[in-house]
């Protein structure tokens, strides 16, 4: 008899386990996997090296100012104290247009490009495929594109993902994992042999929820 | 009641192997006055004991007291060679599936299985009788049927449903079931009540010459015209002492 | 082993009384899988109805409402944005192409939307699906329509028919506008789409220009009285559009979409809103999500009931098991024994009738699928049951494995006092 006790506990013990994992909101992409108990559905990372250019290297934990130049400090610009002026100062209001326009033509750090890097950030989805996110952008800090001003052109990630995800939300916290390429200005209307890199892009390897102790 | 024909009370012979020896048993179910007060009974390997009595007399208590169901206020159950009261409860479970047969009056068998599938219950719940089963050499399905053919039970009758079978057929294929496995005791309640004569004398021979010199054989009956085939026969009046004018 | 093959056997010989427990647990688990594909169907609907635009611009309004009336045709906004804003837009040089929109007319039910030819070159849907033609094409003039797909079928539009725009707004399906027709403008059909599953199927599309030439003799929502322009006057006039309803962006740089979202809504000049398609859907999921929690807590309130009427119909049998119960006793089974056998049956039983449920939901997505695509626009997706319908089967199981154990206690307290002989 003590062969049926151990066959139903497990079948009991495996019922119950599944409970966590029943994930309502996410019903997985082909090809994805989701462990039981994870918040959001998690995309294993691809086990072989991806069609795209072959990962180079060892995975680096990257910071949000590598990706800016050193010597690039828009501030200096500014020939003024400009946190003495009031906002309504038309001095305060064309400094702020000059520093976006800085912060617009934001240049690239060319040293990143190719770099295999593990970088956090939150999410603003772009596009989807049926609903599951197809490309989004990473950036630094919470609340881009709502309440804060959008961050330099050297702050942003265009991020494509080649398994797409159903269950990445606005603003969710998450670490992702891949090659950085210096995106290219694709206008057909380019002179031939100038090509402005205008950037970042990365093809995701993997997308994992943003935990504080993993990866510090 | 007092019957008229001879009873004998008999100590068992002291060179046998016990199977059972029961020694200062009291019991009284809760909140009630004890109902049973069985000093003494002894039963060989292989013995034959019909033990008789009417109704009230204590006899369905006693049987559980035996089968390891409940357990004794005061006193001692050996079966076997183990103190039925020294085992924790899920083990005198296993105990009971390991050493005992029981055939009821009626109402034996699980109704929605076959007659072999009733035969084989025990070995499904017993590791030793399963293995002992298969010492001849044969499956448990084949011990299984050697047993019902042995007792009467004809081939075409094994894969039916046992609600299907007679009462008469019911009673040799729970007494197959009681037997498979060769356990010590078998304990049979008043299982000819519901058989007419012949039935009746044709399943106790049956059962009797199957039980011969392996299992040791308890029958309670208020028949006791079949007491002459038994080895032994009690009465429950001189057994258990709570019965008011019982021989002491 | 033993006891999941007494259970079986026991569960079969009381069929009977079993059986409609067990179908309830099965329409339950129906009811619950099927609130989950249609809201998965509904969600992946939407979103799947705009693809590759980065940005929807319109006047100032809450983001919402104003791509629920762009793109879904939805609801009718106070005031349209200025033509001049939207040429500028064009103009940035970090815009590689705009489909302006403008939306007001109906047909017999149906929205009229007014666009430029960039609609049909750089609309996209589902995968980045373009737009194809299923008859005609866009052959451009003044007074052509091209109809979407269910518009077609629904009212039994061929290439070459005429017919007449209404004024004002109208429910997307059944209450046709009470405007006033432009009846002396008939329109051509062009062209018809090929099916999408989107709102474009259930649209007509006709010129900017169009839009501005049927209105020209009208004023404040019903034509002039005494003022009748011909098809041939009309083309004297200037018939570049004052007020669109919104204008898509596509950028050539995706990155740069914050920075033009911000510029846009608060840039000097008119009081605009830009939206992020893909963020401001996420906000109307945000808004149903409520009604959805309690769609799921009802649809779990019902199987919870089933469940309950498994548990009772075993209790209410177990009276007459007792000897069944007896005998397995004499045979050497433990009560925990009992217990387990119960509670093996309720959950077995459960399981079945969720694999009932789940089967009957993918028949019906087989059968009824293609329909609810044809008639709502929505895709029953039957394809992949996906490891959340199945643990959700394992929690049903579960939960059955849970409401068993009232029986199987019940079940193990009668044979603990029962013993040999149960006292009936």
């Amino acid at each position: 008899m003590t062969r049926f006790f151990r066959s139903s506990l497990l079948a009991a013990c495996a019922a119950l386990a599944a409970l966590p994992g029943c994930n309502r909101d996410g019903r997985d992409a082909p090809g994805a996997s989701a462990p039981a108990g994870a918040p959001h559905v998690v995309l294993a990372a691809a086990p072989a090296p991806p069609a795209a250019p072959a990962a180079a290297g060892p995975v680096q934990e990257a910071e949000w100012f590598a990706l800016q130049p050193r010597d690039w400090e828009p501030a200096r610009t500014f020939n003024e104290d400009v946190e003495r002026l009031s906002d309504n100062d038309p001095r305060a209001v064309e400094a702020l247009a000059r520093l976006r326009e800085a912060w617009a033509n934001a240049p690239v750090e060319p040293a990143m490009d190719g770099a295999r890097i593990r970088i956090g950030g939150f999410i603003i989805p772009l596009d989807s495929d049926y609903g599951a996110v197809t490309e989004l952008l990473l950036v630094p800090y919470y609340g881009a594109c709502i309440h804060a001003p959008p961050p330099p052109a050297n702050q942003v990630i265009h991020i494509f993902l080649r398994e797409p995800l159903r269950d990445l939300k606005m603003m969710d916290a998450v670490h992702v994992i891949g090659t950085l390429r210096l995106a290219r200005n694709r206008s057909p209307d380019n002179v031939a042999g100038l090509i402005e890199t205008v950037g970042y892009e990365m093809t995701a390897e993997a997308v994992v929820p943003y935990l504080p102790e993993a990866g510090n | 009641m007092n019957s008229t024909a001879p009873v004998t009370i008999d100590h068992a012979p002291p060179h046998a192997a016990l199977a059972l020896r029961v020694e200062g048993l009291r019991f009284a179910w809760p909140g009630q006055p004890a109902c049973l007060d069985v000093p003494r009974l002894d039963i060989a390997a292989g013995d034959t004991v019909f033990l008789h009595g009417p109704s009230g007399s204590g006899k369905s208590t006693l049987l559980s007291l035996l089968a390891g169901i409940t357990v004794a206020q005061a006193g001692t159950v050996i079966l076997g060679g183990q103190d039925l009261g020294a085992l924790p409860a899920r083990r005198r479970d296993g105990f009971r599936a390991d050493h005992i047969g029981i055939v009821f009056q009626q109402f034996n068998l699980v109704p929605y299985l076959s007659a072999r599938d009733n035969v084989l219950l025990p070995c499904r719940f017993s590791v030793l009788r399963m293995r002992q089963a298969r010492s001849s050499g044969a499956s448990i399905g084949e011990e299984a049927a050697r047993l019902l053919l042995r007792l009467g039970v004809a081939e075409h009758l094994h894969e039916r449903p046992a609600a299907t079978l007679s009462v008469g057929e019911q009673q040799r294929v729970a007494a197959a079931r009681a037997l498979i496995g060769r356990p010590t005791l078998l304990i049979a309640d008043e299982p000819t009540s519901a058989l007419d004569e012949r039935n009746a004398h044709d399943f106790l021979d049956l059962v009797l010459s199957e039980c011969a010199g392996s299992c040791a054989l308890l029958m309670v009956s208020h028949d006791l015209r079949l007491a002459s085939r038994f080895g032994r026969s009690v009465a429950m009046a001189d057994l258990n002492h709570m019965i008011p004018g019982a021989r002491q | 082993m033993t006891l999941l093959i007494l259970a079986c056997k026991s569960a079969w010989s009381r069929r009977g009384a079993l059986s409609l427990a067990i179908v309830s647990i099965m329409l339950s688990v129906a009811l619950l899988l099927t609130v989950e594909r249609l809201r998965h169907a509904a969600h992946d609907s939407f979103a799947a109805s705009l693809s590759g635009t980065d940005l929807v611009v319109g006047p100032r309004d809450h983001p919402l409402r104003l791509l629920l009336h762009a793109v879904f045709h939805i609801g009718t906004p106070d005031t349209g944005m200025s033509w001049d804003s939207a040429q500028r837009i064009a103009a940035d040089p970090a815009v590689a192409w705009t489909i302006p929109l403008s939306l007001g007319d109906s047909h017999r039910g149906f929205p009229v939307v007014a666009t430029s030819r960039a609609f049909f070159a750089h609309y996209r849907y589902g995968r980045a699906q373009p737009l194809e033609f299923a008859v005609g094409a866009d052959t451009g003039g003044l007074f052509r329509v091209v109809l979407g797909a269910e518009v077609a079928r629904r009212l039994g539009y061929r290439t070459g028919d005429q017919l007449a725009l209404s004024h004002g707004g109208a429910d997307a399906d059944h209450h046709p506008g009470h405007g006033a027709e432009h009846g002396d403008k008939p329109f051509t059909v062009a062209g018809v789409l090929a099916p999408t599953g989107t709102p474009v199927d259930r649209a007509l599309y006709i010129g900017l220009h169009a839009m501005e030439a049927i209105h020209l003799d009208w004023h404040g929502g019903a034509p002039i009285p005494g003022l009748a322009l011909s098809g041939a006057d009309l083309r004297k006039f200037d018939l570049e559009p004052k007020q669109i309803s919104a204008v898509m962006v596509g950028l050539k740089q995706r990155a740069a979409v914050l920075r033009m979202q911000r510029n846009l809504n608060t840039g000097p000049g008119e009081a605009l809103t830009a939206v992020i398609p893909a963020v401001a859907l996420g906000q109307l999921w945000d808004l149903t999500g409520s009604a959805e929690r309690v769609l799921d807590a009802i649809s779990a309130l019902v199987l919870a009931v089933a469940l309950c009427g498994l548990a009772a119909a075993v209790l209410a049998g177990l009276n007459e098991r007792r000897r069944e119960l007896a005998i397995l006793r004499a045979v050497g089974a433990r009560p925990l024994h009992i217990f387990l056998l119960l509670v093996c049956e309720g959950a077995g039983l459960t399981l079945a009738g969720a694999a009932g449920g789940f089967i009957l939901v993918q028949l019906a997505a087989v059968g009824l699928g293609p329909w609810a695509l044809a008639h709502w626009g929505l895709a029953f997706d039957m394809a992949r049951p996906g490891v959340s319908e199945l643990s959700l089967l394992a929690a049903v199981a579960s939960a059955g494995l849970v409401a068993s154990v009232i029986p199987g206690w019940r079940a193990y307290r009668l044979s603990l006092g029962d013993g040999l002989l149960p006292r009936i």
